[in-house]
């Protein structure tokens, strides 16, 4: 391409945002003149496509499998589109709540915008274009082969595609102004110095709905009895929890749903609503932006001012937590622990995961409906159905954990990332520590919440212990793939932590890491099978199924740990060949 | 006295440049040796490359007798490194970067607590200690950047243009420090175009120019051999920069 026509299409590129786009196209300029790096990142591409073209075969055989368990009940396809989309929803808001708080109070770039003469309708739109596109286009990229696969199981007419991108606009910007406008209040509003407390007092919301949702699932479960019609109206209300009428994702996946299977009703009012809204909170964060964005600003630049910890006695406790752990290991743990719950944009990202926690144990109760009400020759199916859609899921949330805290870990050091060069210890021990203190806090918060949601659902012990263990084993894989692939595409001339999760690297790791999801899928579910459903725990009864359970067991293990050291190990020899 | 630094034949190239062409000194323990050059001539680029930051395309670097690249541990263990840009870790205190330091290089946080408290002392941090480092200005994060390579007693500091933010107070503050640890057997080496710096402090100085080592020695060395045997280090200086050509 030709410099005068580069320069023609950059003038399209909304002004503020051009730096950030030249800078990319220089930085892929100048790999692109490395012919192995652009040979290996042009492999890692194809490898992530033909994952995302079996994810995309995956989840329309779930279909084909869930609307074919449930055929005592007809569902209309906007009720899995909800589901799906409203996941999505929550990832976007919290996403653009981390994005905002970069784009527009603290990213470093910032006081050299704002020195100049720029109009606030430009800084506004420029930024908001920006946070939008930053936040948005890795879900755009996930939510092409849900489109692609729903049109082709409900014979979707042309006009669903084209529908789905005027959904999907409004959908896209309902977050990033709604964030940016919940962001200028809080900033203008909330003393600066007291964002601490405030997540604080958010975290201690999050985690007494948690315990809220908990109680009402129990009770919900206890309740469950005789199965009689009323129940199949449960399924479908069940189903439809995540489909509240007030919700854009509802009314996305109501407009769609209308088109793949018209109920007579239309799609008009929602796609107006829709539309409505997004205008609505488009002009309410101008507006914010215009009148209290400087006030901010200000607040904010001053934020850490006069803040004082007594670090003499917060060593004092950690040497004594970590007494038993080497120096290094410990600098590396407290440094990171401290680093994350002082800066906000990453408590944001721990209040997402959360809250998508309670997300996952939320859609529980209706699954445990459905236990109850399968028919009996449907039972043993319906199991190992259960355990399996239980584990996208949570698999899910545990990409989402890596994807927003540990594959940004090494890049996360940023410019700081000298001092660890210069200390006394090799990449591979440093990638090893991070490892170790991710895995473990991965897995500590994934048992909790898997270990309880197994429990609740399927009461024995025995599937309780194995559903942990896979946890752990696929934990140990998204982990290590995380600071492996964290590392190969460190980047650390970031101009604020919330451009790390939007990066060419992390969609390579999500696609990377739904392959390896997809693998202990099938590994996890045929020995699950082999071992429930074909009598494979019964090793005196079913020796050679009990045999065949075994070897299926240990490829899951050995999956997970060679992806994982693998990851690690190539991570290594990339951030030693950087110089 | 025996030598601390060894440079051999040390190269860098990115591509079709080279930024640092087959270079070899030796600086001995204590000495305070500078290291002079224009902007672009491949000083921090050495630096980086003696620090373990930068893998040399060519040549060697030994510290104390390790090498930098078979034996990175060993010789990253007795060095320390002031960067030209203190970027440190700004969501911890001063305090608490101090203690992480020196956990990264094998030392307990008490083992070292009351020379941690010296150094706060000594470069006038003591009252912001328990502050954020985001907080901090630069020539603070300059001076919080100095303790942490000090606080574990490095036998070589490395350091890259040590006076750039910082204030007279603290540009003498620094160079007091330097001259007593030379004393107490540290050596030295420090990369800066701030002639006047060199010419206080150095014992030896190297002067590089687009890459390349164009003249080293003493203060007199270096007149006596650019014939301007009466002139400051400036000119000297100058002298030799200019008769080369070289793009900024």
């Amino acid at each position: 391409m030709s410099t005068d026509h580069t320069i023609s299409l950059l003038r399209m590129v909304p002004l503020l945002m051009r730096p950030k786009v030249i800078t990319a196209i220089n930085r892929w300029k100048r790999r692109d003149q490395m012919k192995t790096h652009w040979l290996r990142n042009l492999a890692l591409l194809s490898i992530a496509v033909f994952l995302m073209f079996a994810a995309y075969h995956g989840g329309y055989w779930v279909l084909e499998q869930t609307n074919s368990v449930l055929d005592f009940a007809y569902l209309h396809p906007s009720t899995f589109l909800g589901l799906i989309l409203v996941f999505l929803l929550v990832i976007l808001t919290v996403t653009n709540c981390a994005t905002t708080l970069g784009n527009f109070y603290l990213g470093k770039d910032l006081g050299l915008v704002i020195a100049t003469p720029v109009s606030p309708v430009r800084f506004f739109f420029g930024k908001l274009l920006e946070t939008t596109v930053f936040s948005s286009w890795m879900t755009a990229v996930f939510i092409f082969p849900v489109i692609l696969l729903f049109g082709r199981y409900y014979h979707a007419p042309l006009s669903y595609y084209g529908m789905a991108v005027v959904v999907f606009l409004p959908f896209f910007l309902i977050p990033s102004s709604f964030a940016i406008l919940l962001c200028a209040l809080l900033a203008r509003f909330f003393p600066a110095n007291r964002k601490r407390e405030l997540f604080a007092i958010v975290l201690i919301a999050v985690l007494y709905g948690l315990y809220f949702l908990g109680d009402e699932l129990g009770r919900g479960m206890s309740r469950a009895g005789t199965i009689d019609v009323t129940d199949i109206f449960r399924v479908v209300s069940f189903l439809s929890i995540a489909n509240k009428y007030w919700s854009p994702s509802y009314w996305v996946a109501y407009t769609l749903g209308e088109v793949l299977e018209p109920s007579g009703a239309g799609y008009q009012m929602h796609l107006f609503l829709l539309y409505s809204v997004a205008l609505m909170l488009i002009s309410a964060a101008y507006l914010a932006v215009r009148f209290l964005h400087f006030d901010g600003f200000s607040r904010a630049s001053l934020s850490t001012q006069g803040r004082v910890f007594d670090s003499r006695k917060s060593q004092h406790y950690w040497s004594a937590l970590l007494a038993n752990v080497s120096s290094k290991y410990r600098a590396l743990i407290v440094k990171e622990c401290k680093s994350a719950f002082r800066d906000v944009p990453q408590l944001v990202q721990i209040v997402l995961l959360l809250g998508l926690c309670g997300l996952y144990l939320y859609t529980l109760s209706f699954q445990h409906i459905l236990q109850e009400i399968v028919p009996p020759g449907k039972q043993k199916w319906w199991k190992f159905f259960l355990i399996s859609t239980n584990l996208c899921v949570e698999s899910f949330v545990i990409t989402a954990m890596g994807t927003r805290l540990v594959y940004p870990s090494i890049s996360r050091e940023g410019r700081a990332f000298w001092i660890l060069q210069t200390s006394p210890m090799s990449f591979r021990e440093l990638l090893e520590i991070k490892f170790r203190t991710w895995f473990v806090i991965v897995l500590a918060v994934t048992s909790v919440v898997f270990g309880l949601a197994a429990y609740l659902l399927y009461s024995s012990i025995t599937v309780v212990l194995l559903k942990l263990t896979l946890n752990a084993l696929i934990c140990f894989g998204l982990v290590g793939l995380g600071i492996g692939f964290g590392s190969y595409f460190a980047d650390f001339e970031w101009q604020h932590p919330s451009q790390l999760i939007a990066g060419f690297g992390t969609l390579i790791y999500m696609l990377v890491g739904v392959g390896l999801i997809a693998t202990n899928l099938i590994l996890g579910s045929s020995t699950m099978y082999l071992g429930f459903v074909k009598g494979g725990f019964q090793a005196d009864q079913h020796p050679r199924i009990a045999l065949l359970t075994g070897v299926m067991a240990l490829f899951v293990v050995l999956a997970n740990v060679l992806i994982s050291r693998l990851a690690l190990h190539i991570g290594a020899r990339a951030l030693e060949n950087r110089g | 006295m025996s030598t601390m630094l060894e440079i051999t034949d040390l190269s860098k190239s990115f591509g079709s440049y080279t930024a640092v062409n087959s270079i070899s000194l030796s600086v001995k323990e204590g000495e305070i040796f500078s290291f002079l050059g224009v902007n672009g001539a491949g000083k921090t680029t050495t630096l980086r490359m003696i620090c373990g930051i930068l893998k040399p395309s060519g040549g060697s670097v030994k510290i104390g007798g390790f090498d930098v690249a078979s034996q990175p541990r060993d010789a990253k263990r007795i060095t320390g490194y002031i960067p030209d840009r203190p970027y440190v870790y700004t969501g911890l205190t001063g305090r608490e970067y101090l203690y992480f330091v020196a956990e990264l290089y094998g030392l307990e946080a008490s083992e070292v607590d009351s020379s941690i408290d010296a150094l706060l002392s000594e470069y006038m941090l003591r009252d912001r200690q328990d502050e954020l480092i985001d907080s901090y200005s630069h020539g603070m994060r300059q001076r919080i950047a100095t303790c942490a390579a000090l606080v574990m007693r490095p036998k070589l500091l490395v350091v890259d243009e040590p006076m750039v933010g910082l204030d007279p107070h603290g540009a003498k503050l620094l160079k007091d420090s330097f001259k007593r640890y030379a004393a107490e057997g540290t050596t030295i080496f420090l990369s800066t175009h701030s002639l006047n710096v060199a010419e206080e402090l150095s014992d030896r100085l190297a002067i590089i120019h687009q890459g390349s080592i164009i003249n080293s020695g003493t203060m007199a060395e270096l007149r006596s051999e650019s014939g301007l045997l009466d002139k400051s280090l400036e000119e000297v200086f100058l002298q030799l920069t200019l008769e080369s050509p070289h793009e900024y």
